[in-house]
């Protein structure tokens, strides 16, 4: 098999209007911010290599509006996506109460077939804060999704763990490395952030 | 002449606006004939039209030179500057004096220093009086030559014809402030005045009798040239100017199952372009690197960009060319008899912007309409409207004002239009139970979070200072008019409410007018035919994409056939096209200019539909030979004008290139034809239904044709 038959994966993320499924998009793909950035309307579509492992995948980023009646579209986007991200933001109660929402329709569409991803961004604003790191352990644990993070897109911080820790859950590093689990040392092109020390603070 | 306008200057004298001394009339070709005389521009009342703007020439020796008039004549000419006179004799030998009304087209005909004068021939549209050629003798006149040397110093040698400047083309600058020019295709020294679309069409090179069999074969070769020079500066400019490299590119390009990819290249290997392409060393050592099977269908994509890009050079110069491949295109050829010629003609030629000066002339005196409004519409459709115009264009186009109203009704209107809003606005904003209420601070919550993110690159939009923190408080003093807009609409219309996207709509208003209230009544005229795509069960988006469906089965059942046989013939991939009316996709300029001609209804309320159909026909072939999965025709379509950045814009946020992305002129060009094709296929269809037998025709199609705007509203306030 010739390298040039790279594997492809559809992550689409999902969550409320104004959580950042957008800016963390941004962030992984031009390591950039901005607050700016007009709102999603309809479906935005972007895809980007990753070498992990001495293997390459691609990913293939599906972003979607976030406003309730923007959503009888998005079945036909989740249909054969393999990752479904689901942001809601640490400092809107309201968006982690809806989480629920999302993740069922994820199944609906999907069935088991789709590893779940629960994100709570905007971890940088403190004071803010009204969904504590608890609290989003225990929903991720819930609903059973592999992968569980705090996020800041605006700092950049965990963003590369994010991508990172999804790609490992591909079939392609099953064999690796066991899925949401840190593997630093397997990493060639990310830096890793330290996800143990979870202080809201970044180095950048 | 009877002047029954009250309104005239002082001692019934007149306005002259432009003199040039030194203009002859060569009544012989003995040089002692020669006539020297006056060339003038007047207005014969102050509140006198464009049109009425009168253009003449006298003798100088019909001009007494002790008299006011003369010192007039020579003053205007040496400053430049308008000045009151009696109006000149028009009786004298050759004298004239004819309206700009009665203007029909101006030649040029340029000098050759030391051999003849420059000169223009004047043609009135009555045809009958035979106006004399009237000479520029430039080395007499003052004005000119002052002019010439100070152009000489600038470096500003071509005058307004592109040729070398003289005193024939600084008149046709000056003729330019009150008519419209059209330089025609056929003789590029003749010039039209205000001309008609007609007038357009009959001087269009498709209607030449004229040229040579010979001549014609000539042309052809030089233009084939330039094509392929475009060709392979393409070709040199991905290498050098491109910033990303050749192997990212190609990794992010979908994988085609052997099988399609070898059919892909033979269709390809057909194609000169992509041979040209793939003969390039670089493109050669990308073939043969692990890498080449993505290659070789990046390539398929960048030999189609290439194409429509050489395609587009030559339309302009190849316009025979472009009209055929067209007319193959979509099947409309002359044998079939679907479109006439003339409608091909005027889609085709129909990219000439309104200018001020045209739409003034529409307007009587007391600013009344004076043509039909169905020559306003069809005249803005092709072409759409310059931006000085445009704001006062679409509060007619929207249906702030009617069409049937004077200056004066206007001004009445806007008054009660603006205590109507004052009135809207203080029931919420003096109110303090409504602000207290849960969904009212739900909305302004979500109005706030999309007007920060609206539009923030143009300069009226951004932050008053660039470290201030919005999380706190939005302080740009237009972004708080957005969100009192928006407040007040909610009060006009309780049971919408805010749904993203419609900043989008509001925001382009706002810039045009910068006025709260102007801005709120277009904005809800606006809404009336967009609030279905805004609808809580998305049901107005949903009946425009079951109508896409409808109309492509129709039109392209070839293409059709395909997205139906890879799942993909749901057309969501429309959706923000249609929501925000092409809004996200272009750059400012451009998305404005299509709103005028959408806005118009000329060729139904529906036009976009034509438009993303358009689309489709012009990439009929890369869709059915290149893609066959969902994503890969979602990614077709988002990224079709994503070679665009918000940036691409200037001050007053007209685009730097907007052609460059997205050849709007073309796809309008194809969505009139394709919406005339399907007009008398319709047609053709019905003649042959017997009656009391159902129409093939769904009820969805044949709203297309319907002029009058969709308008569904929500029928209860729903969260979300
Ligand atoms: N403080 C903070 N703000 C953020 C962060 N991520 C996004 N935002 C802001 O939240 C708003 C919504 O972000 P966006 O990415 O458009 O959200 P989306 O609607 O989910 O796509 C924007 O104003 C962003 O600037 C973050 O990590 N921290
Ligand atoms: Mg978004």
């Amino acid at each position: 098999m010739s390298k040039s038959n790279l594997s492809k994966y559809k992550i689409v993320f999902l969550g409320e209007q104004n959580v950042g499924k957008t800016s963390l998009i941004t962030r992984f793909m031009y390591d950039t911010f901005d607050s700016t950035y007009a709102a999603t309307i309809g479906i935005d579509f972007l895809s980007k290599t990753m070498y992990l492992d001495d293997k390459t995948v691609r990913l293939q980023l599906w972003d979607t509006a976030g406003q309730e009646r923007f959503r009888s579209l998005i079945p036909s986007y989740i249909r054969d996506s393999h990752v479904a991200v689901i942001v809601y933001d640490v400092s809107s109660k309201k968006s982690f109460e809806l989480l629920d929402k999302w993740i069922e329709d994820v199944k609906i569409e999907r069935g088991e077939n789709v590893i779940i991803c629960i994100v709570g961004n905007k971890n940088d604003l403190t004071d803010e804060r009204q969904v504590s790191l608890q609290d989003g352990e225990a929903k991720a644990k819930a609903h059973g999704a592999k992968i569980f993070l705090e996020t800041s897109s605006k700092l950049g911080y965990n963003v590369k763990s994010l991508f990172k820790k999804i790609a490992k859950t591909l079939p392609e590093f099953e064999a690796a490395g066991k899925s949401g689990e840190e593997g630093a040392s397997e990493m060639i092109d990310i830096n890793v952030e330290n996800t143990t020390t979870q202080d809201g603070q970044c180095q950048c | 002449m009877s002047s029954a306008d009250p309104s005239t200057y002082p001692g019934g004298q007149i306005n002259f606006l432009y003199v040039k001394s030194k203009v002859y009339i060569h009544p012989s070709t003995r040089k002692q004939d020669n006539l020297p005389g006056f060339l003038y521009v007047f207005k014969p009342h102050p509140t006198a039209t464009n049109n009425e703007l009168t253009l003449g020439w006298v003798a100088e020796c019909n001009v007494d030179k002790s008299s006011e008039l003369y010192r007039t004549l020579l003053h205007v000419d040496s400053t430049g500057n308008e000045k009151l006179a009696r109006r000149p004799a028009a009786y004298g030998s050759f004298s004239f004096a004819l309206r700009f009304m009665e203007l029909y087209s101006i030649q040029l005909r340029t000098p050759h220093p030391g051999w003849w004068a420059g000169s223009i021939v004047l043609n009135s549209k009555s045809g009958y009086d035979n106006l004399p050629v009237l000479f520029f003798h430039d080395d007499e006149s003052e004005s000119t030559k002052k002019e010439m040397n100070a152009r000489k110093k600038n470096f500003e040698i071509f005058g307004e014809d592109k040729e070398l400047f003289w005193g024939g083309s600084m008149f046709l600058s000056v003729l330019k402030k009150w008519a419209t020019l059209v330089r025609t295709t056929v003789d590029k020294s003749v010039y039209l005045v205000n001309p008609t679309q007609d007038d357009v069409n009959n001087f269009s090179p498709h209607r030449k009798n004229g040229l040579s069999a010979a001549e014609d074969e000539n042309a052809d070769k030089n233009k084939g040239k330039s094509g392929s020079n475009l060709f392979s500066e393409g070709v040199n400019k991905w290498f050098t100017e491109t910033k990303w490299t050749v192997l990212d590119k190609f990794a992010q390009l979908t994988k085609l199952t052997q099988d399609k990819l070898t059919e892909l290249n033979n269709t390809l290997s057909q194609d000169p372009y992509y041979n040209k392409l793939i003969s390039h060393p670089e493109v050669q050592k990308q073939l043969n690197s692990e890498y080449g099977d993505m290659a070789k269908e990046y390539l398929a994509h960048w030999a189609m960009k290439i194409r429509e890009q050489s395609n587009r050079s030559r339309r302009i110069e190849m316009s025979d060319k472009y009209r055929d491949l067209l007319v193959e295109e979509l099947g409309i050829n002359r044998g079939n008899k679907l479109i006439s010629e003339t409608e091909i003609l005027n889609a085709y030629e129909g990219s000439r912007e309104v200018t001020e000066q045209e739409w003034e002339r529409w307007f009587d005196s007391e600013g009344r309409l004076c043509i039909t409004v169905g020559e306003v519409e069809e005249r803005i459709f092709h072409g759409g409207v310059c931006k000085e115009i445009r704001g006062e264009v679409w509060l007619f186009l929207l249906g702030v004002y009617d069409w049937s109203t004077s200056a004066e009704d206007r001004t009445i209107i806007a008054q009660t239009l603006e205590s109507d809003y004052k009135l809207l606005k203080t029931q919420w904003q003096e109110n303090q139970t409504a602000q207290d209420d849960e969904y009212f601070k739900d909305q302004v919550f979500r109005i706030e979070k999309d007007i920060k993110r609206t539009d923030r690159n143009m300069e009226l939009y951004k932050r008053t200072t660039p470290d201030e923190d919005e999380e706190l408080a939005i302080t740009n003093p237009h972004l708080l008019k957005l969100k009192d807009i928006l407040l007040t609409f909610n009060q006009f219309n309780d049971k919408l409410g805010y749904v993203q996207g419609m900043t989008d709509l509001l925001s382009p208003l706002y810039y045009l007018y910068q006025d709260e209230t102007v801005t709120f009544w277009a904005f809800a005229k606006l809404m009336d035919r967009m609030e279905r795509n805004f609808l809580h069960d998305q049901s107005g988006i949903l009946d425009q994409i079951t109508t896409l469906n409808d109309l492509v089965q129709f039109m392209l059942p070839a293409l059709y056939g395909h997205l139906e046989s890879c799942d993909s013939n749901n057309f969501v991939f429309f959706f923000r096209m249609l929501l925000v009316l092409f809004k996200r996709e272009l750059p400012w300029g451009t998305f404005q200019k299509l709103w005028d001609i959408l806005f118009t209804n000329w060729c139904g309320s529906q036009f976009h539909l034509f438009v993303i159909l358009a689309i489709l026909q012009k990439n009929e072939w890369v869709l059915i030979n290149t893609l066959n999965e969902f994503d890969q025709f979602l990614k077709f379509f988002n990224e079709l004008t994503s070679g665009y950045s918000e940036e691409d814009v200037d001050e007053q946020g007209n685009p730097i290139s907007p052609e460059e992305k997205f050849d709007l002129v073309d796809l309008l060009t194809r969505a009139e034809l394709l919406f005339l094709k399907f007009k008398s296929m319709i047609n053709v269809i019905d003649l042959n239904t017997k009656p009391g037998e159902l129409s093939p025709i769904s009820d969805n199609l044949r709203q297309l044709l319907s002029k009058e705007i969709v308008i569904k509203r929500e029928t209860k306030r729903v969260i979300g």
